[in-house]
């Protein structure tokens, strides 16, 4: 009975592995996001697999242990990219910076104290730092141009779901 | 297996229901329609199950299997829900590439003459004002109860896991 929960919990002691080792690298060893968020989702992963390799019962047929390895390897994999996402909101997103300008400011912003805050140049200027360092984009003579086509192939793919699920209605189609 | 089978057999209905009412209905709050609707879903099915007294091998699950269920399609509708704010609106960054890739080269001034407006500032604010997270009073904004919720988990997530802050 105990090994058939810890088999149940194993993808969520995965994932509780994950952010400790997220905080540990990124506070103790002050290492940077990038390989932090590698050191942690593979860590988690490891612990994971060994919870379900030391409880997984004995008498199991071959089609449910490979159903069980893919229900709780899924689960975490899931765990883990909503983990990953909701980090990457706090560093990406534009509504997270602003809820989090409107948070720090006593009697709220205007519009322009909002934009004061953090300007349209501001906005851009990170977004090419960022697409830059991580080689998706390319600046060749002062001229931009892809590095890699692995974000196109995620925007297309957004555009298909786009398509499919705001098919017949008013949402604006392009993004 | 039928943990896996049943988990994606219920992701799949969810996603259909979510295609049916999208159809019908294009909520205002759609984050907040989609978690309803991904919570439902599976109550309505396991209910039917219930009351059908269907002979399928969901009615036989253990406690623990069960479990294992939810947490797999939880988790699985999660992800799906933190990717619909992608999907609902194009994010700047991919419409970004989609612009240099459809120019094949562009220099820093296009860049600035297509996004160094404000039009996507202009757009999440209104969007901010639009999902009841953000109010606005005479000329200034100020954050609603759920915003407010939302702006201190952010902030309490970016002290704890050590995140720089972004935008």
């Amino acid at each position: 009975m105990r090994t058939e929960w810890l088999l149940t919990f194993a993808p969520i002691i995965g994932l509780g592995t994950n952010c400790l080792t997220h905080i540990l690298c990124r506070k103790v060893l002050g290492l940077r996001t990038g390989p932090t968020l590698v050191c942690g989702f593979l860590l988690g992963l490891v612990i994971m697999a060994v919870a379900v390799a030391v409880n997984v019962p004995a008498a199991i047929s071959t089609a449910d242990l490979a159903g069980l390895w893919a229900t709780l390897g899924l689960t975490y994999v899931a765990l883990a990219f909503g983990f990953w996402a909701f980090l990457n909101l706090n560093m990406t997103s534009l509504r997270i910076r602003m809820l989090r300008e409107l948070l720090h400011s006593e009697h709220g912003m205007s519009r322009a104290e909002l934009f004061g805050r953090y300007s349209a140049e501001e906005f851009l200027r990170r977004r090419l730092a960022r697409l830059e360092r991580s080689g998706d984009l390319a600046l060749v003579d002062g001229r931009y141009s892809l590095g890699s086509h692995k974000l196109l192939y995620v925007d297309r793919c957004m555009r298909i779901l786009r398509a499919v699920i705001f098919a017949g209605t008013e949402h604006k189609q392009d993004g | 297996m039928t943990e896996l089978l049943a988990g994606i057999g219920l992701l799949f209905l969810s996603f259909c229901a979510q295609l049916v009412f999208w159809r019908i209905f294009v909520p205002g709050r759609q984050i907040r329609a989609l978690l309803g609707i991904f919570f439902l879903v599976p109550l309505v099915v396991f209910g039917v199950v219930q009351l059908t007294g269907a002979p399928i091998a969901l009615a036989a699950l253990s406690a623990a299997e069960t479990a294992r269920l939810a947490i797999f399609y939880g988790s699985c509708a999660l992800t799906y829900i933190v990717l619909f704010s992608a999907i609902e609106e194009q994010s700047p960054t991919l419409a970004i590439i989609s612009y240099v890739a459809e120019k094949s080269q562009c220099t820093g001034a296009d860049l600035v003459a297509r996004f160094g407006k404000g039009h996507e500032l202009s757009h999440r604010i209104e969007l901010l004002v639009r999902s009841e997270f953000v109010r606005h009073e005479g000329d200034r904004y100020r954050l609603a109860p759920p915003g407010d919720r939302l702006a201190k988990l952010f902030d309490a997530a970016n002290r704890l896991f050590g995140i720089e802050s972004g935008g």
